[in-house]
């Protein structure tokens, strides 16, 4: 067996567990998607038997496949002007087949690709979560100025406004940045019309969460982390940068632990990071998930969490293995070494993504 | 470190400065009519704060579920649309 995974080796997630799996024994190869290049190339040979090969790599009966963020296809650029629309379609397409391919084949997928492009739409998963059992808030999806009205006219409501997508604003020439996050608004703070038109947005009650927790999926093994904010902001994700976040290990509540496996039964995603509210009841609120989120930070928060060493034990377990992560999470090594190592320069730095990021805009 | 007391106050300063310039950045925002409404409720990061981040994942590689890179240019956090996306 060994791991393939679908990112740059250099992916800030990618690189600590492709070393300690390495350092464990175990054979790692990133493929960090289609292109052009030598190392991007790829062929899939259906005769008889079906041969994939990835960048030099094949994929074998029993290799775990790890789609964690492939970069978007690249056509040779060197390619007519005139064909450069329909090369960049065809590398999609191919890139699309080679994706859903890998479901065919005796590998184990983290994530199935359609399981994945499904339950990336925060609508398909709201709707989902509630059918498991598990609490969700009323949600509105819209650009369409008179429901929006209508949501924020529920009586002794609190409404909160998000994006469907994180986005950064960089001013100009400075270094600040504007960065997206959930928000609160009242009906009389609503812009005019037009501007909700602008674009679409999601539209929530307010959860009267007294903390959050980040929970991570593997298997059938669920962690969560109860995320404490000292300064009680509506959305923590920066305060964490800026270090004023603790993640604290609590257990998950029964009803809450069935409900997310049945949602990952029937979603088909085996891994994942969701974020829950907790309310003065203790009630958890499931607000979204994101199956291939970040999770090693909680390493660094709290260093008892050793997610890196437990997705090391899952990915080299059996696909659907029962068998508690901690029994064979020794077997690799932590973060924490693989961080002094990075300080020492003794492994290479992370990287940063090759191509335009479409997170990020300039404003004057 | 230890700061000394002139180090606080140059802080202080610096932070006073940071908190007038984005309020001066959110005061020109509203006079823009056609900002999108989650531009209008983004949270500004103060250089500072920017650098703060920045430097803490170049020290200790710190994954944080949403980082920015001004210098570079990029955001690294639980989305990506990469090939699951539009």
């Amino acid at each position: 067996m060994k791991l393939i995974v679908l990112a740059p080796a250099d992916d800030n997630h990618t690189a600590p567990i492709k070393w300690a799996m390495e350092k464990a024994g175990q054979q790692v190869v990133c493929w960090a998607g289609l292109s052009w290049t030598d190392e991007g190339q790829s062929s899939l040979l259906m005769n008889g038997d079906d041969t994939l090969i990835l960048g030099g790599h094949s994929v074998d009966a029993g290799d775990v496949i790890w789609i964690r963020r492939p970069e978007v296809p690249v056509h040779n650029p060197k390619v007519s002007e005139a064909d450069k629309k329909f090369a960049a379609l065809e590398y999609r397409c191919f890139y699309h087949s080679i994706a859903y391919f890998f479901e065919t084949l005796p590998v184990w997928c983290i994530n199935k690709y359609s399981a994945a492009r499904v339950m990336i739409q925060k609508a398909v998963q709201m709707q989902l979560a509630r059918k498991c059992g598990l609490k969700t808030p009323a949600t509105l999806m819209s650009n369409h100025p008179a429901p929006v009205r209508e949501f924020f006219a529920r009586e002794n409501a609190r409404t909160i406004c998000k994006g469907f997508t994180p986005h950064v604003w960089q001013k100009e020439g400075k270094m600040s940045v504007a960065i997206t996050e959930t928000f609160e608004l009242k009906a009389d703070q609503l812009p005019n019309d037009e501007v909700l038109t602008y674009a679409p947005a999601i539209y929530q009650e307010r959860v009267p969460k007294e903390y959050d927790i980040r929970m991570v999926l593997m298997g059938n093994h669920i962690y969560s982390y109860a995320l404490r904010n000292k300064k009680q902001a509506l959305d923590w994700r920066q305060d964490a940068g800026l270090g004023h976040v603790t993640a604290e290990l609590v257990p998950t509540p029964p009803d809450v632990e069935k409900g997310v496996l049945e949602f990952a039964r029937r979603s088909g995603v085996c891994f994942g990071s969701l974020d829950f509210g907790v309310d003065a009841q203790g009630t958890w609120w499931f607000l979204e998930i994101n199956e291939e989120g970040q999770f090693l930070w909680i390493d660094q928060f709290n260093r008892e969490a050793r997610l890196l060493e437990k997705f090391c034990a899952f990915v080299t377990a059996p696909e659907g293995s029962t068998l508690p992560l901690e029994a064979r999470q020794d077997l690799f090594p932590s973060l924490q070494e693989y961080e002094e190592l990075l300080k020492n320069e003794q492994v290479a730095p992370v990287g940063r993504p090759r191509q335009d990021d479409p997170f990020l805009s300039m404003e004057a | 470190m230890q700061l000394t007391g002139s180090s606080r106050r140059l802080r202080g300063v610096l932070n006073l400065a940071s908190i007038l310039s984005l309020a001066i950045i959110k005061e020109e925002l509203m006079e823009q009519d056609n900002r999108v409404l989650t531009r209008r409720g983004a949270r500004e990061l103060s250089e500072q704060e920017v650098e703060t981040v920045t430097g803490a994942f170049k020290v200790s590689h710190t994954l944080t579920p949403c980082f920015v890179d001004s210098k570079q240019q990029f955001l690294s956090g639980d989305q990506t649309i990469g090939e699951c996306g539009p």
